[in-house]
């Protein structure tokens, strides 16, 4: 195949020198606007993290809460269940509805450290954006 | 009127909020003297392994370089799960794999399974939850014990504590111990009854407003339009208590390998 033949009559399945160029031309016209339409979205999506974050952040309130009521229940039940077998209510009751308390407490804040641990790289990355207020 | 009102009442009695959750003997089996009848629950739960191991061998049986559809969900799936226990315990965390895998799944399967209107959610009964928390808690602990034999009692008694202050310190590290599989298990059952709860109470307003007649009717569109969006919202729950339970048992799996406190 010569390079005089490539600008009048290419062969089957090859491009004329225009037809490249026409390629090249609608390719770049695409990229431009993909990059507009990406820019626009982006934009668009601004209060999604937040959303997304607020999400996580009420699936991580359930996830403690529920830790609190649980305590108590299962120590009120250990001190009831101590009190009918040796006839000393409302003592065990009393002292192991404190000691559930305490339990729930103790898996909240140790949840919490978890979450602060995993959170504390993410905010240190957030503090390099700079300033942009107009104060 | 009197009798629309008492017809009423009685489909409303009939299908109640809560009648969703009603376990239906299917097949009435006893064994050595337990009663194991084979109920709705336990179809929905073996209609949902069916589907699980079909799923994936589907998805793998082509083993294709450039995944397809299903091949590439299931990859993600992988992904997914992989990573987060690699991020949460570790490398060591791989060889149980397997197990939070098909405990991901599982439930995961079952959640979405009870979104199909009609259906039955097994995961909304505590005593489904509680075996599967109960199974987690025990596993995990067996692990602690066979990894570190007596010294994982070590985790009752936290460092740095002055002594006069631990027989307050250990009884209540022993009981927020014991206390893990109740909330790990009371979690996800709360939270898929009571959101199942809410749809068909929700649903139960779309039919009353709407046999008002005339203008009235129209009132039932708004709790239509609420019941659209929460059912989007059930979806997300559904996902999230699937993934919250699977991460706790990695946290759980995580304590009991490393121990540090």
């Amino acid at each position: 195949m010569s390079a005089s033949n490539d600008d009048e009559n290419p062969p089957r399945g090859e491009l004329s020198r225009e037809e490249r160029e026409a390629f090249r031309k609608r390719a770049s016209d695409l990229g431009s606007r993909l990059d507009k339409v990406k820019a626009e979205t982006r934009e668009k999506a601004g209060p999604e993290p937040d959303e997304r974050a607020r999400g996580a952040a009420m699936g991580q309130a359930m996830k403690i809460s529920i830790e609190l009521v649980v305590g108590i229940a299962v120590g009120g039940f250990i001190g009831k269940v101590l009190d009918d077998q040796f006839g000393t209510a409302p003592w065990f009751l009393i002292v192991f509805l404190m000691l559930g308390f305490a339990a729930g407490l103790a898996n909240i804040v140790r949840t919490a450290r978890r979450m602060q641990a995993e959170a504390e790289p993410l905010q240190r990355s957030a503090k390099a954006v700079p300033d942009d207020d107009d104060d | 009127m009197a009798e629309t009102t008492e017809v009423a009442g009685h489909a409303a009695e009939a299908h109640g909020p809560m009648h969703q959750f009603e376990i239906k003997r299917l097949v009435p089996l006893e064994f050595m003297g337990y009663d194991i009848t084979f109920t709705n629950a336990s179809l929905m739960m073996i209609l949902a392994l069916v589907f699980i191991s079909l799923f994936l061998y589907f998805a793998m049986s082509r083993r294709a370089l450039v995944p397809g559809r299903i091949q590439s969900t299931a990859e993600m799936l992988y992904e997914y799960v992989a990573d987060m226990v690699r991020g949460s315990v570790g490398k060591e965390g791989m060889k149980y794999f397997p197990w939070i895998f098909t405990i991901f799944i599982f439930i995961l399967t079952l959640n979405m399974f009870g979104m199909v209107p009609g259906s039955f959610t097994v995961t909304s009964h505590i005593i489904v939850t509680f075996a599967l928390a109960a199974m987690v808690w025990i596993t995990v602990t067996l692990i602690g014990f066979a990894k570190h034999g007596l010294g994982y009692l070590k985790l009752f008694i936290p460092s740095g504590v002055p002594w006069w202050l631990m027989p307050v310190i250990v009884p209540i590290e022993i009981i927020s111990y014991l206390i893990r599989p109740i909330s790990h298990s009371v979690r996800l059952f709360a939270n898929m009854m009571a959101g199942h709860t809410m749809l068909k109470v929700f649903a139960g307003f779309v039919v009353g407003l709407g046999s008002l007649g005339g203008i009235a009717s129209l009132g039932g569109i708004a709790p239509i339009a609420f019941l659209i969006a929460f059912t989007g919202l059930e979806f997300l729950v559904a996902f999230l208590q699937a993934l919250i339970f699977t991460v706790l048992t990695c946290i759980y799996l995580n304590d009991a390998l490393h121990m540090h406190h």
